[in-house]
């Protein structure tokens, strides 16, 4: 019987590069939401569990795409209206709404918004700034993922491969002021191609989905190395089947009802003046309760926020219980690791971030055995005797890569794989020439458009045929962007007013020094 | 412009190239110089062109006759393989020609028992 569980819990935050200038495309509005009702609460969560000498040791993996949006002042500005114009219609709502309930939900809301932008005017609107306050506290471990977000085994060159994951070491340390230990890769996919990459840029671990081990073999609830000597964990998915599973807690009937919301219910002209869109878009403003998962949208019943809260409570315990039974006949110390999207807990998931705030205090309260680590943590007292080589694998639905490559996306990759190499042809022409500083101007950001283009969230948008036109859009753009350049440069005449029109859009890695790529790998 | 898939290589390359799907199926593309191309128009070479699915020890697992203008494809893999290559040949009266050798990729069987285990 084991004497502790080990355990690691991850909050995985990852979104494509959104930064439009004179535009308002309603996909800029996944960051705001996602900043106000998921990353600030746990930010404002850690916080609190410091202040009551409660060390969480979450582990924080953010995407280089999603930092560069959070250090992106054009999205600070567009974030600070889009809470104001929030609380304007919470305001608006107070007034015309009179069932008590709803005027208390309303609110904790106003509340909700109003605590937003004062954490961001604490921080002068940079979130990056208390991740790495928090991280250097020792409280959390901030870890990153491929530079763009690209599903590592449906890209065709190493030579990507390793652009994608040295860009995002290098963007790392610039950034966090230390070496990245850890890599969480996209929607961890892993293909063996990665460990040379992993390895020359010194990073100490990753993670594989349990699709990637033969669980008749090797538990997946230890750690291993590959034979190139690095750390690699498997996530314990029975925990996120309390979770999202049939029977999960998150369709407890007391939970707020994530689609039901104001903005598919109230005149248009009237919720113009608030979203600023005339489309019919989610206004994180929601009165109602799951109350029963097959009734439909409008029978459901008026939320009660101090129930549901309450049920947070008692499901924290509900899940640190049925993890101490899962492994009551363990031998040995088993590390189990929790995976899951931050923007599960707040966004998603309303209670989500109570839930995480009683997981972490319920352990110390009650006294649970389970010892949370950060994963550097872990490997600095425990180092794996295991050798294994994980097998090509990813955390989608059936462990493999369909989502990303099927009938409806498919296309991309040789549109892909056709620029990428003409940006090769290109960079090669002037990578031992004397350039001006134009051409290296239009060189970086050649390399930036290469980049964007290869984040896999374009092909999961034309998947699910949501937002399938904006994905659209964005892979032409960024198609038509490099080759635009590459032209430009062959014949020897820059466009200089595109040129500055498109940086500013798509300047996502201000340091990038395409170079380096060519040098070394060329893509 | 729109995304539609041609066999015409921007880069005036003949070449095709392996994508790992699932444990049963994979997607292929394929280009061709504009030299190739016309040859294929002009009926030097039969319509269909052939994919010769190698496993990792080089043997022939299957071949998969496919119309050559079609640009994709995805190839059902007969049996379980640890990687696959694809050999690209053309077909005329004087046999077969090889245009192109694919990247090799992986693919793990070990995932197909995951459904039969029983935790700890």
């Amino acid at each position: 019987m084991s004497s502790k569980i080990n355990h690691i819990f991850i909050l995985h935050a990852h979104l494509p590069y959104i930064n439009h200038i004179n535009s308002n495309y309603i996909e800029e509005n996944w960051y705001f939401e996602n900043v106000v009702e998921s990353y600030i609460p746990i930010l404002g969560m850690i916080e609190r569990l410091s202040n009551d000498g409660i060390n969480p040791k979450l582990t924080v993996s953010l995407s280089p795409t999603l930092c560069s949006m959070m250090e992106n002042e054009i999205l600070e500005k567009k974030l600070k209206r889009y809470i104001e114009l929030r609380l304007k219609l919470i305001e608006s709502e107070t007034e015309i709404n009179e069932d008590e309930r709803i005027i208390a939900l309303l609110d904790f809301y106003h509340k909700k918004y109003l605590e937003a932008l004062e954490f961001l005017n604490k921080y002068s609107g940079d979130l990056i700034t208390p991740f790495k306050l928090y991280q250097n506290q020792g409280l959390i471990e901030v870890i990153t993922t491929p530079a763009t977000y690209p599903i590592i085994p449906l890209t065709l060159n190493r030579e990507t491969i390793d652009a994608q994951i040295t860009l995002a070491s290098n963007d790392y340390k610039e950034r966090f002021s230390k070496d990245l230990n850890g890599i969480f890769l996209s929607e961890c996919a892993y293909d063996s191609r990665v460990e040379p990459y992993l390895k020359k840029n010194s990073i100490k671990y990753f993670f594989v989905d349990e699709n990637a081990v033969d669980k008749t073999k090797n538990s997946p609830y230890n750690s291993y190395k590959t034979d190139n000597g690095i750390t690699f964990f498997v996530l314990d998915y029975l925990t996120s089947e309390r979770i999202f599973g049939e029977y999960s807690y998150l369709s407890n009937p007391l939970y707020r009802d994530f689609y039901r919301d104001i903005g598919y219910e109230r005149d248009m002209d009237y919720l113009k003046k608030f979203t600023l869109s005339d489309q019919r878009i989610p206004t994180g403003i929601k009165y109602h309760k799951i109350t029963d998962v097959n009734k439909p949208l409008k029978d459901k019943e008026v939320y009660e926020i101090d129930k549901a809260f309450d049920q947070a409570d008692l499901d924290s315990k509900s899940f640190l219980s049925d993890m101490i039974k899962r492994f009551e006949n363990y031998q040995g110390d088993p590390v189990s690791v929790s995976c899951f999207n931050m923007e599960l807990f707040g966004h998603r998931w309303f209670e989500g971030v109570a839930f995480l705030e009683s997981f972490f205090r319920n352990i110390r309260a009650q006294r649970y055995p389970v010892q949370m680590y950060t994963p550097s943590e872990y490997i600095s007292n425990n180092s794996s005797p295991y050798i294994l080589r994980p097998s090509i694998s990813s955390w989608s639905d059936n462990g493999f890569f369909d989502k990303w490559l099927n009938d409806k996306n498919d296309f991309i990759y040789p549109y892909l794989y056709e620029v990428t190499r003409k940006y090769i042809r290109t960079v090669n022409r002037f990578i031992n020439s004397s350039i001006s500083a134009d051409v290296d101007k239009a060189l970086k950001q050649l390399t930036r458009e290469i980049l964007l283009m290869q984040s896999s969230d374009w092909a999961v948008l034309i998947n699910y045929d949501t937002h399938k036109d904006y994905a659209i859009f964005r892979l032409k753009t960024h198609y038509e962007n490099a080759l635009k350049i590459i032209n430009d440069l062959n014949s020897g005449s820059l466009d200089f007013d595109f040129l500055k029109r498109i940086e500013q859009e798509n300047g996502v890695f201000h340091s990038l020094d395409w170079k380096s790529f060519a040098t070394k790998s060329s893509f | 412009m729109s995304f539609n898939l041609t066999t015409r290589s921007i880069l005036d390359e003949n070449y095709c190239l392996v994508l790992p799907k699932n444990s049963c199926e994979v997607f292929v593309f394929w280009k061709f110089s504009d030299f190739k191309i016309s040859q294929f128009e002009k009926g030097y070479y039969l319509k269909n062109i052939i994919f010769r699915v190698l496993d990792e020890n080089k043997n022939t697992v299957a071949d998969v006759p496919c119309e050559w203008a079609r640009a994709k494809f995805y190839i059902s893999l007969p049996k379980f393989v640890n990687s696959i290559t694809v050999e690209l040949y053309a077909e005329n009266s004087n046999g077969k020609e090889k245009i192109s050798v694919s990247n090799e990729i992986n693919i793990s069987y070990e995932k197909e028992i995951k459904k039969e285990y029983t935790r700890i």
